[in-house]
């Protein structure tokens, strides 16, 4: 075999000398037939043609021991790579048509793809991270809550026989005092076992020892690199040094290296961690404890199965402990199970992205369609030339070869012009993402997408390709040699109507998807937010470890600040909201109404203003009272509820004069308020506000952890040009306290609805790919039959077909053609946007306007394209048209 | 030329074209004339289907080409018996064998 190989070899390389070879052989041996006729009597020259003709076709004894040689596996695809150039470069119109309709397919496909490898597939830089997994109550096989408290993580950590290690984590955020500004970061309160879990330790000094862990534990923190390079200017001798986070001194006793990434999803945003600290000294403070993220490493060799099967004998003896409640009526429905990390972190844009990525996935199939309908067409123009091939001695399977390395070539210089599609693409589709989206760092044209992309144009290729491929090295050669053959509806033009047909479905689908986030859009825009957004400033600050240590205080600083905001030129009111802002997720506690037997209590959002608020978002008083200064911190408790908390918790009753306990406080109810919206798409919770003055000092910086407390600056104009007073009036008030990005509450507003803008552009792109795409199609196959059926048009009008019906004849094809591509799209529509369902807002899957809307838009485009054609056709000379044959 | 000629059956053209190098070195053309001359023209050789047999049994190894001046002193490609073609022709040749005589056994008998 080794000869063999050496010989393939050889051959490959001195293919040049071989063929001279090959070539002198040949005449050696006809140079001795011709001698030996001439010495029996023929004429020199009868004894060449006898001597050819007894050898036979001297290319086809060359092709044949060429094939013998072996090395025709390399050298055909050098030799057919040649031809199908040189084929191409002889048509650009068709080469041109196809590589851009390659390009849009397959460069959107690369630009998608880029973001559903960085955001769902990418692993985690974490050594084996498939064994980190998060613990989870699991209801119906949908995840209910990943939330536990530090006492349930103690349970947990007794009965943690699958892992290897497991560690309980918490958001929390700091103000950082003694840089060149006061800032604020953002920390993950961890347990020891964090950096086991996550297998990286330190880059420098230690990670956190268990004497720490604990309450009254000594303070520590650990810096992420990004930190230590911005205030700590990357110094080696940082170990040691104290850092003061909301006034109390953490000794820093570690750096994390800079390829270790931790991402934390912070008020909607995924922001990277600036700091570790420990989680046992807040174990009975920090919301009670609760709000802990449990995640483990499994041992190796356990599997995920058998992790959960552990954990789902544990449910019952779980609830028993914790909710024994739950555990009485204990349905086989809820039980404990292990989520991988990553699925966790990417499980809200698992949905949508996949959705998009099987969209684009679907323009790709158009594209595809769109070539193999252009290759169609042609194989019947080079009919001519395949059979003259085939005749000369090309096999069958070498044409088809020959045929499908065409494709390949136009497929890879698709995929080329499509990287710059992608390119391009991606550069527009990161600046719509939104920040929801996690890892959007990772998104990049990487190896992974060059490799998507070959391998993508190849099985394009082979997609498009393969039907003509297949039909042009099996036509008869009889047949194709005669020219005239297959006039009227050959097999080729049912393909060709099968690939419209599809096309038009395809589309169809993606219409529709468009359509209904399009609806979505439209209908979260009409949404009134319960206050007006317009010249309204936000500011995000925190007040945690300022010197204000009562809420007296923290309502008498902000006062202060107020009043300095007021005097600025075009501001008309001011006021402060503590956790949470509108149009933002905010805290929410657990309130019961006085005097109710049957009170078991109830979650409601929890707000602290000040004075102005209402007047400054201008929601409106529905009964009772405003807040006044008279209900300062020594004055009776007083609160006020919005309509939503009236409507749910006081149906038919008057809310005025009841009284709401809340943790040891009792709140008198002094008025209602009109509605405001924390999410667009969502009716406003039940809220319960309180005045900053009388508020609880520890729930209200409890919450500062999660929920900056924002000030709000209405405005007599463009109310970012105001940005910088304001700012200014804050710092000089209060010069430790740390000042968030300023925003319009346009801005706020725009970024609520972030996510269903991106889904929408990229499916309303996607979809309108597909109409262009599909509109060519139907405008190809229908110019092409018309060409086809010249002679018979010009029979029709010369027999007396006037142009209305020639025209219709060819109208009515196309649309036929597309009639039943929407109904195929539709039936298939039905089933797939369902899988739309949980991101529609005020639309239905099977929206019946949207369906009609998109069936009318591609039956209109559909009609166009096919009534160019159509008036070519009526413009046929009957004495040319008959002539033509 | 009054004779009816035989078709080669599938596959012997290999056998006899390593047959006749046995003898000597030869190049194609005379390979399919000494041949026809030892078969009293009785086989009919395609030349066309000679030369891709040649390449063929050439990177199988078992023969092995060289050039040389032919005997109308002409440059010809002469093709010479390898070891390993020895070997092969002396597997064909009785297998061939042990064939006919099977064939030439149930034509008599049956």
């Amino acid at each position: 075999m080794l000869s063999d190989l050496l010989y393939r070899l050889r051959a490959l390389f001195r293919r040049k000398s071989m063929e001279a070879d090959l070539d002198e052989e040949l005449r050696a041996h006809l140079e001795h037939e011709v001698e030996k006729y001439v010495q029996s009597g023929l004429t020199r020259a009868e004894a060449t043609r006898r001597a050819r003709l007894k050898l036979g076709g001297l290319d086809q004894v060359k092709e044949a021991c060429r094939d013998a040689r072996g090395i025709s596996l390399v050298d055909t695809l050098l030799q057919d790579v040649r031809y199908g150039l040189r084929v191409l470069r002889k048509n650009p119109g068709f080469t041109a048509v196809a590589v851009i309709t390659l390009a849009l397919g397959i460069g959107a496909n690369t630009a998608m793809f880029s973001v559903v490898n960085g955001v769902l597939l990418r692993p985690l830089p974490y050594p084996e991270p498939e064994r980190i997994m998060q613990l989870s109550l699991v209801s119906r096989g949908q995840s209910e809550g990943m939330d536990f408290s530090a006492r349930q993580f103690d349970f947990w950590s007794s009965h943690s026989e699958p892992f290897q290690c497991l560690t309980a984590m918490t958001d929390v955020g700091f103000n950082l005092v003694g840089g060149s500004r006061p800032e604020r970061v953002r920390a993950l309160r961890v347990s020891t076992g964090y950096f086991q879990v996550f297998g990286v330790q330190p880059a420098l000094g230690r990670e956190f020892s268990a004497d720490e862990d604990r309450p009254g534990g000594a303070n520590v923190a650990i810096l992420s690199h990004g930190l230590w390079v911005r205030d700590f200017a990357s110094d080696p001798n940082v170990l040691g040094r104290t850092v003061v986070l909301d006034s109390a001194s953490f000794t820093i006793v570690g750096v994390m290296p800079s390829s270790f990434e931790s991402t934390w999803s912070f008020m909607g945003s995924s922001v990277p961690v600036d700091l570790w600290t420990t989680i046992g000294q807040v174990a009975s403070t920090i919301g009670s404890g609760t709000n802990y993220d449990v995640i483990g490493r499994l041992k190796a060799g356990v599997s995920r199965r058998q992790a959960n099967a552990y954990f789902a004998t544990l449910t019952k003896p779980f609830l028993l402990e914790f909710d024994p409640e739950e555990a009485k009526n204990i349905s086989s429905q809820i039980s404990i199970a292990v989520f991988p990390y990553n699925y966790v972190i990417t499980s809200n844009d698992r949905g949508p992205l996949l959705i998009l990525f099987g969209a684009v996935g679907f323009v790709l199939l158009i594209a595809c369609a769109n070539v193999a309908n252009l290759q169609l067409a042609r194989t019947a123009t080079r009919s001519r030339e395949i059979s003259i091939r085939v005749a000369l001695g090309a096999g069958r399977l070498r044409m088809f070869r020959q045929l499908l390395t065409e494709n390949v070539l136009l497929s890879l210089m698709g995929a080329v012009a499509g990287l710059l599609v992608a390119y391009g693409g991606l550069h527009s589709l990161l600046a719509l993402t939104p920040t929801e989206l996690p890892h959007a760092q990772n998104i990049t044209l990487d190896r992974w997408a060059l490799g998507f992309t070959v391998l993508v144009a190849v099985l394009a290729s082979i997609v498009f390709g393969i039907a003509p491929a297949l039909r042009a090295s099996r036509q008869e050669l009889h047949e194709a040699l005669k020219e005239s053959g297959g006039r009227a509806t050959s097999p080729r033009n049912r393909v060709r109507s099968a690939l419209v047909m599809a096309e038009v479905a395809l589309s169809l689908v993606l219409l529709v998807g468009s359509g209904l986030l399009i609806e979505t859009f439209t209908n979260l825009l009409r949404i009134n937010p319960g206050f007006d957004p317009h010249n309204l400033l936000c500011l995000p600050i925190w007040t945690t470890g300022t010197q204000y240590k009562s809420s007296a205080d923290l309502d008498k600083s902000y006062e202060d600040a107020l009043r300095r905001i007021d005097a600025i030129p075009g501001v008309k009111s001011s006021a402060v909201v503590a956790a949470g802002s509108p149009l933002e997720q905010g805290g929410n506690d657990y309130v019961h109404v006085v005097g109710r037997k049957d009170s078991e209590g109830f979650s409601a959002d929890y707000r602290e203003i000040t004075l102005e608020y209402f007047n400054t978002l201008g929601v409106r008083l529905l009964q009772g009272r405003f807040f006044t200064p008279a209900d300062s911190a020594g004055a009776a408790k007083v609160t006020m509820i919005n309509a939503a908390f009236a409507r749910e918790h006081f149906a038919g009753l008057n809310p005025l004069g009841q009284d709401l306990r809340l943790e040891n406080d009792t709140l008198e109810i002094v008025g209602v308020v009109s509605d405001v919206k924390s999410r667009l798409d969502e009716p406003a919770p039940s809220t319960m506000f309180v005045p900053i003055a009388q508020a609880s000092y520890g729930i209200d910086q409890l919450f500062q952890a999660w929920f900056p407390t924002t000030v709000l600056v209405r405005t007599a104009m463009n109310p970012l040009g105001l940005s910088h007073a304001v700012e200014e009036a804050l710092r000089q008030s209060n010069p430790d306290m740390p000042v968030g990005e300023t925003r319009s509450m346009d801005e706020v507003l725009s970024h609520s609805i972030a996510y269903q803008r991106f889904l929408m552009t990229l499916m309303s792109v996607f979809a309108a790919l597909a109409l262009v795409l599909a509109a060519i199609g139907i405008y190809g196959v229908m110019s092409y039959s018309v060409n086809e059926r010249t002679h018979e048009m010009g029979i029709r009008m010369a027999v007396g077909a006037n142009r209305r019906e020639v025209l219709w004849l060819v109208v009515s094809r196309g649309l036929g053609l597309t009639l039943a591509g929407l109904a195929f799209g539709m039936a298939a529509s039905f089933g797939l946007t369902r899988l739309l369902g949980g991101l529609l807002f005020g639309v239905k899957p099977t929206d019946p306007t949207t369906l009609i809307a998109v069936t009318l838009l591609l039956t209109a485009v559909a009609l166009l394209a096919s009534y160019l054609p159509a008036r070519r056709a009526t413009k046929v000379d009957p004495m040319v048209a008959l002539r033509y044959e | 030329m009054g004779n009816k000629r035989i078709d080669l059956p599938q596959g012997t053209l290999d056998l006899l074209i390593l047959k006749t190098l046995a003898l000597e070195p030869q190049h194609g053309w005379a390979v399919s004339e000494r041949i026809q001359q030892i078969s009293s023209d009785m086989l009919h050789i395609q030349q066309g289907s000679l030369y891709p047999a040649l390449h063929r049994l050439e990177r199988r190894g078992w023969i092995k080409a060289k050039w040389g001046a032919s005997e109308s002193n002409r440059r010809a490609k002469y093709y010479e018996l390898s070891r390993s073609g020895r070997r092969q022709l002396e597997v064909e040749e009785s297998a061939w064998r042990k064939l006919t005589a099977a064939i030439g056994q149930v034509l008599e008998t049956a």
